[in-house]
């Protein structure tokens, strides 16, 4: 059960993928897939995804043969729709019963039956049961023999299923007939004869009471009568029953004459008699049910599984999801045309381009390199929500997806909006807290880079034991030189770990160049754009909207040596003073470690003009 | 006005109330009444529990609900077994209530039934969608809560009848409460000029955990209205001069409140709200607020009218105190009269 065991993605790692996101648009429909789904359980066996996978397919293979007959389809989404959730109640008894029974096999002193006296289900549980047969069955008749061999599906909780039949007046609705119990048709016949009984003489009491006395009842149970026309009534008090309402008028009810109290007094012992009989019936109902329990809880884990594979396959055809091909072996990391569907939703919003990412790595780390806005952060949120997809049993958006099981997924940085991730307490509750440096819990009192250890700590003690691990920005808060060093030091444990694969974007170049790491770089901004765009003399506000357009957001080996700045030209872009970027790009060119090109400052000085300083981020 | 099968015939109609013992359920009796009458099998409910016979506050006596063969009602699991008039269980809703589960049942005799409905809005709606999209009734009569008129709007094209009790002793405060009512309850509608839903929405904004507060948020930085966090946006003055407001227009998406609406920018010639149930001024507030402001709705909720029980208080002496003749019209008398027979 999914309960007990632990998702393989870390909170912070479910949120920085913005697998939510793609979450909200997962629509299980039965009560058991909605249930799955507020799990967000994400697997860590290959054996398991793989099932999903498959069964993912057996949908769309089911849905494919279907073809001709769209409303077939329609109507297994309204039975899957209408199937309730089993009540509890019957898990808890089956359980008793099953107890009972192995008792009763051991030789101890249990009733030889195990069926309990009182009625175990409440008729509203047996309406649940009834209903959950009518659609599962109808469901059934749906599909086809193939695809209930793939998801297990099969009827055979007949008996019960007739027995419930019965009572209803429809496939769906419950009562307890008169079927059920021999004494209840007879107990029902003297019920209408009572009531009957009592019609006629209430209709002939409000008949006289309209033609006498003048007081017309009809749809009413009592009248309000100005005390002067109340006379009558008031002299006749075994025909009514008089109160005073207020200073002009009384409230007049009819009263029931002997022989109607009589007839009801008959009626009321037959409705006594005919309760104790359903009582009964709900008993024996129950047991059945009860015996049933188990076949009932199989298909309940058929329906799961397929409404889970028809949620899952409609997502894949809505957005062109692809199977990942899962490796043995670690370190295998390849994303073809991979699209972090987050992200181009938003660019969609903007009305700006998307790029599909294409990344390859073999080894056990990797750094990436890349300017402000160049498209780090978001290459790492596509391979982690590629990732996190795959690993929760989902095709993914990308042409190709080949990865490793992990059986942690973990991540290290700040989350957007400032929000951070509080490391180890609040990861073992599963709990997010929003903001940082609040005093409250574990971590208060903690700066950014007090979180941020934290949680590599979480990351290192489950990545000796296999994870995945996305570090985004690591140490950034500190100085870049002691950055550089903690970001050296991670990256060479992490490499030398099996069965874990850690990637790391940073601004620091001077991150030591170490084996078995690879190192790559985010294309970044094409400068031949970026000029022409400067050069068109647009507004600031419409070329922050065109750099996503000027960025090459591919990753390309970083072969370590200096190249010019981007983020001098982006800032000039976004409007920095023509002067502070041309000193910018003096003092870019004569740093310490004498690694600049030296085109930068023409390049620079090609595309900076005066603008008037703006803040903006990047959308996309 | 007078009450008749017609006017609850075919329509969900909520009675609500502004206090106990305002004649809520008996109204509710006597709506079924009359659908009985002309031929009808109704379905009826109630908002969160009704079905005590007495009060638990003033041990006053409270209807009976009588319920006929083919009629469909709302109760907890507990009172359907005890029910006499053999419930046929039709659905479930969703969750439980502090009495248990609910059912959507069917009377397949007739009986007494204790009525126990759903506290949440949500719920309610729910249960008169399936109500009506199933077909088992197309009347139904609903028990409201008192002084929540909000529930009203929970079910698109319900409308509301309103139960009085008046007396001499709170004469005039009723009568300004029918006055606010009235006032609150013709306030013109504006609807959306396109709505276009494709049954999901935007995607969510990020940093926010509700995507509409976020959108009204972000509307609200981008027109500068009030500060953050208040949920309000300037119309565009070319949309509002289309829907014949006065510009500057401002749509609020929230309750107007005496401090919301001192939130407004003080140039705002027109104010729309979601429906009339979010206006949370008194009578004289909103004088004083809709003598400087257009206001009016995005959607309007049907009134019915009010039904009104006096006690030792002529009808002519509660119209005076009404003061509007107009008004008086949308009231109907006690229908437990015997003058109204």
């Amino acid at each position: 059960m999914h309960e007990a065991r632990k998702s393989a993605c870390s909170p912070a790692a479910w949120t920085f993928s913005r697998a939510e996101e793609f979450w909200a648009r997962y629509v299980p429909l039965t009560p058991y897939g909605k249930d799955a789904k507020e799990d967000r359980f994400v697997e860590s066996e290959r054996v398991s995804i793989e099932g999903l996978y498959d069964e993912t397919e057996e949908w769309l293979a089911f849905e494919a043969r279907r073809a001709g007959d769209p409303a077939s389809l329609d109507r297994i989404s309204y039975h899957l729709k209408r199937l309730p959730r089993l009540p509890d109640s019957l898990r808890a008894a089956f359980g008793a019963l099953d107890a009972c029974s192995r008792d009763s096999r051991s030789g101890d002193d249990a009733s030889p039956s195990g069926h309990p006296s009182e009625p175990v289900l409440e008729l509203v549980e047996i309406f649940q049961v009834k209903k959950f047969l009518a659609n599962y069955r109808a469901l059934l008749e749906l599909v086809d023999g193939e695809a209930r061999a793939a998801f297990s599906l099969s009827f055979e909780s007949r008996a019960l299923a007739a027995e419930l039949d019965k009572g209803g007046s429809d496939a769906e609705s419950f009562f307890i007939a008169d079927g059920y119990d021999p004494t209840l048709k007879g107990l029902r016949a003297a019920i209408a004869g009572f009531d009957a009984r009592i019609a006629a003489l209430r209709g002939a009491a409000l008949e006289r009471a309209a033609r006498v006395d003048g007081l017309d009842f009809r749809g009413r149970d009592f009248l309000v009568v100005p005390r002067e026309a109340a006379r009558a009534a008031l002299g006749d008090r075994s025909a009514y029953s008089v109160e005073p309402y207020d200073s002009a008028a009384y409230l007049v009810r009819p009263q029931p004459g002997e022989e109607e109290l009589a007839v009801e007094e008959e009626r009321a012992l037959c409705l006594r008699e005919e309760r104790l009989a359903e009582k009964n019936v709900l008993a024996r109902l129950s047991r059945l049910a009860v015996g049933e329990s188990r076949r009932l809880q199989a298909a309940v884990a058929a329906i799961r599984r397929l409404d889970l594979a028809r949620a899952r396959a409609a997502l894949a055809k809505e957005y062109r999801l692809t199977r990942p091909e899962l490796s043995d072996s670690d370190g295998e990391l390849e994303l073809r045309g991979a699209r972090f569907l987050p992200c181009s939703w938003d660019c969609e919003r903007f009305g700006l381009a998307y790029s599909a990412l294409d990344f390859r790595l073999e080894g056990r780390a990797a750094v990436l390199f890349g300017s402000n806005m160049g498209g780090k952060t978001v290459a790492l949120e596509t391979i982690l929500f590629l990732q996190v997809l795959a690993q929760a049993g989902f095709h993914v958006p990308a042409l190709g997806f080949r990865t490793h099981v992990y059986p942690r997924l973990h991540f290290v940085g700040e989350l957007r909006g400032g929000a951070a991730y509080r490391g180890i307490g609040a990861a073992r509750d599963g709990e997010f807290v929003g903001g940082r440096g609040s005093e409250e819990g574990e971590g208060g009192g903690l700066s950014g880079f007090g979180f941020e250890i934290r949680a590599f700590v979480e990351a290192w003690a489950d990545a000796n034991s296999g994870a995945l691990v996305v570090f985004d920005e690591f140490a950034r808060t500190t100085s870049s030189r002691e950055a550089e060093a903690i970001l050296s030091a991670a990256v060479e444990a992490f490499a030398s770990l099996r069965g874990s694969l850690s990637l790391f974007s940073t601004h620091f170049i001077g991150v030591a160049r170490l084996p078995r790491v690879s190192y790559l770089r985010m294309t970044g901004l094409d400068r031949a754009a970026a000029s022409a765009a400067m050069a068109a003399d647009e507004p600031v506000a419409q070329r922050i909207r065109r750099i996503n357009s000027m960025m090459k957001y591919s990753v390309e080996a970083d072969s370590g040596q200096a190249r010019e700045s981007d983020a001098i030209a982006i800032a000039s872009l976004l409007g920095l003073d023509r002067g502070i970027a041309t000193r910018a790009a003096h003092f870019h060119d004569h740093a310490s470690d004498g690694h600049r090109a030296p085109e930068a400052k023409d390049a620079l000085g090609e595309i900076s003009r005066d603008r008037p300083a703006e803040s903006t981020e990047r959308k996309a | 006005m007078r009450l008749e099968a017609k006017d609850f015939s075919g329509r969900v109609t909520f009675i609500t109330g502004p206090e106990k013992h305002c004649g809520k359920t008996t109204l509710l009796n006597r709506a079924l009444g009359l659908l009985r009458e002309a031929g009808e099998k109704p379905a009826f409910l109630g908002v969160g529990f009704d079905g005590e016979c007495r009060d638990d506050l003033t041990a006053a006596r409270k209807p009976r609900i009588r319920c006929e063969a083919g009629e469909v009602f709302v109760t907890a699991e507990r009172y359907l077994r005890a029910s006499a008039c053999l419930p046929e269980i039709l659905d479930l809703l969703p969750g439980r209530s502090a009495m248990g589960r609910l059912a959507i049942a069917k009377a397949r005799r007739g009986g007494e039934v204790i009525i126990v409905g759903p506290e949440r809005n949500d719920l309610a709606s729910f249960a008169l969608e399936r109500i009506r999209e199933e077909g088992w009734a197309s009347s139904v009569v609903v028990d409201g809560a008192i002084n929540r008129i909000t529930q009203v709007s929970a079910f698109f094209g319900a409308r509301f009848l309103f139960a009085l009790r008046v007396g001499p002793a709170d004469l005039d405060r009723q009568a300004k409460r029918a006055r606010l009512v009235a006032s609150l309850a013709c306030l013109p509608a504006f609807p959306r000029a396109t709505a276009s839903n494709d049954g999901r929405g935007a995607p969510p904004i990020r940093g926010s955990e509700n995507a509409n507060a976020a959108v009204f948020h972000g509307a609200v930085g981008l027109c500068g209205v009030a500060g953050p966090g208040f949920p309000a946006r300037r119309i565009p003055d070319s949309e509002a001069e289309a829907s014949g407001l006065n510009a500057p227009a401002y749509e609020l998406f929230g309750p107007l409140t005496e401090d919301s609406a001192a939130r407004l920018p003080e140039d705002a010639r027109s104010l729309i709200v979601e429906d009339f149930t979010k206006v949370f001024l008194d009578l004289a507030a909103l004088g004083v607020f809709r003598r400087g402001k257009f206001l009016g709705v995005r959607s309007s909720v049907d009134f019915g009218g009010f039904v009104v029980v006096l006690r030792d208080l002529s009808r002519e002496r509660f119209e005076a105190a009404l003061g509007d003749d107009e008004l008086a019209q949308f009231v109907a008398y006690n229908p437990y009269e015997a003058a109204c027979a």
